[in-house]
């Protein structure tokens, strides 16, 4: 990375953070998830481009809150997949840590396929 | 076992004519296949729409000797956009009963026998004698069904769905791969979304059609017509009013939106129904071979996924869970027991106990009826007929201890002949 670069990004960061702190969470501090933080990939098997995306979870994230968010970066309605974990397809009602996702695990987003 | 030379040979095979010599030619050629397996053979099919047909299709024509039709639906004209064996069919005729009709002409040498029902209402005998099940369908809580059966009996089941451009395909394996109880789902399916979540205020913007489709029912004591636009427009005004009291900040619903969702149907298209039910029937094959003792290639007991939108397969490994609850460790223990259809239940706490088994004699053990739609308690002075048990009836039996443990246990009702 050449040193013009870094100088340019470095304004754009300092701007965001004094962003960051004027935002206040609508979530009930008690019900923020807690845990160990760890890097899962997110795989998609459904969509036009199936990809890949690396995100920082917490372990007691609850699945649900994860396939909203997993939902927007995939651009897929969060009831056309479930999230899956080493064969074990996560029930929404669960958190990570059921499912002892470890850090650098993949969960695939695989689809809804009930129709007959 | 027989050794005979006809035995190996497809070409002079004695159980087929000569009629189904000329018809299978070509796959008698296969290297690996033999005929008289699948002429031996009894399938299965639960669900005879997109999936259901296509396999039965495939299944006929490959010359599977007898194929179980079970589906309780009856036909719409909007299957034929997939459903090939309703071809010639009336609207509102039974979809197993046409498919055995259209396959008999389709494959005149093999068996078909129809079933318009539910898969609880299927003899159970026909569940144990069967060499595999197809699942082609559309509800998750039958296919929970069929894997009870599929586990309890042993069987091989080859489940299949769509959803839009995607599809799956999954062959349970006893003892290889897992149940569909392995995976802790405790989540709802949309068609069985209690009627208690929609009392009160509703609590999702969906809930306000839904309530609307409810109060359409409560006055006429059946579900609006789609194709009626005042029908479908009473409950759409019903549910537009609760979306200006509950969720003013949303759009209101548009009459499209109320039909799609009065009657609801998952997109389908014959491409993707085709290519899930086309794998499912290969797997079939081959696992027919197997279970004859005959070996052609493996199945996979890998859960596939097909992405018909980018062309692409992918592939889930699903080992069993130890913890499941049906297929674990800990899953509840198989008795069975043989009884001429007289016997009363009430019998059945004798024979449990010569077996070790250990109960309060104040707190009687239950007896479930757990193969019927509706799951009941069976009377213990009603004899096995009173109580409805059929042959290979599974019973669930509740209130027993064995070496001072709790234990569950399922009783399979083996009707004596005595005669």
């Amino acid at each position: 990375m050449s040193e013009e670069f870094e100088e340019l990004s470095f304004d754009e960061e300092e701007e965001e953070v004094v962003e960051e702190t004027e935002i206040v969470s609508k979530t009930p501090s008690t019900k923020t998830p807690a845990g160990k933080k760890i890097s899962v990939y997110f795989q998609s098997t459904i969509g036009p481009t199936p990809k890949q995306e690396k995100l920082v979870v917490a372990t007691e994230t609850p699945i649900s809150d994860l396939k909203y968010t997993v939902s927007q970066i995939f651009g897929l309605p969060p009831e056309e997949f479930h999230l899956s974990h080493a064969g074990r397809t996560c029930d929404p009602d669960d958190i990570l840590e059921d499912y002892g996702v470890e850090d650098g695990d993949t969960m695939l987003l695989i689809p809804v396929s009930t129709a007959g | 076992m027989e050794n005979k030379s006809s035995d190996k040979s497809n070409f002079f095979s004695e159980v087929l004519s000569a009629d189904e010599r000329i018809r299978f030619d070509r796959q008698l050629r296969l290297p690996g296949w033999n005929q008289k397996a699948l002429k031996d053979s009894t399938v299965l099919i639960v669900g005879v729409g997109g999936l259901g047909t296509e396999i039965a299709k495939n299944l006929a024509m490959a010359g599977v000797g007898v194929l179980h039709l079970i589906d309780l639906d009856i036909i719409e004209h909007s299957n034929l956009n997939r459903q090939i064996l309703f071809y010639d069919a009336e609207e509102g005729e039974p979809k197993s009963k046409v498919a055995a009709r259209t396959l008999k002409k389709i494959n005149p040498h093999s068996r078909y026998f129809w079933h318009y029902s539910n898969l609880e209402d299927v003899n159970p005998e026909i569940y144990a004698k069967a060499d595999l099940y197809i699942s082609g369908l559309d509800s998750v809580t039958a296919r929970n069904e069929l894997m009870r059966r599929a586990v309890q009996f042993k069987k091989p089941m080859i489940d299949g769905g769509t959803a839009t451009y995607y599809g799956h395909v999954y062959t349970y394996l006893p003892n290889v791969n897992s149940c569909l109880q392995c995976d802790p789902q405790r989540e709802r399916e949309r068609e069985t979304l209690a009627a208690c979540t929609l009392v009160g205020i509703p609590r999702k913007r969906s809930h306000c059609l839904l309530k609307g489709q409810l109060f359409f029912e409560s006055k006429h004591n059946r579900p609006p017509d789609t194709t009626e636009m005042d029908e479908v427009k009473i409950a759409l005004d019903y549910a537009n009013d609760l979306i200006k009291e509950h969720f003013p900040e949303t759009g209101l619903f548009t009459i499209d939106e109320a039909v799609k969702m009065i009657d609801q149907h998952d997109p389908t298209v014959i491409s993707i129904n085709a290519v899930i039910a086309s794998l499912q029937t290969q797997e079939a094959l081959k696992l027919l071979h197997h279970l004859k003792g005959i070996e052609l290639g493996v199945v996979n007991p890998e859960y596939l996924i097909y992405n018909g939108l980018v062309g692409k397969f992918f592939y889930l490994e699903k080992p069993p869970n130890k913890k499941c609850l049906l297929c674990g460790d800990n899953a509840p223990i198989i008795e069975e027991i043989e009884l001429p259809r007289s016997s009363t239940l009430d019998m059945l706490y004798p024979i449990l106990k010569q077996r070790g088994y250990h109960f309060d004699p104040e707190f009687l053990p239950s007896f479930w009826l757990v193969d019927k739609k509706e799951m009941s308690e069976a009377k213990r002075n009603n004899t096995l007929v009173e109580a409805g048990i059929r042959d290979f009836e599974t019973i669930y039996v509740t209130g027993l201890t064995k070496n001072n443990e709790e234990k569950d246990v399922y009783v399979r009702i083996l009707l004596k002949n005595t005669k």
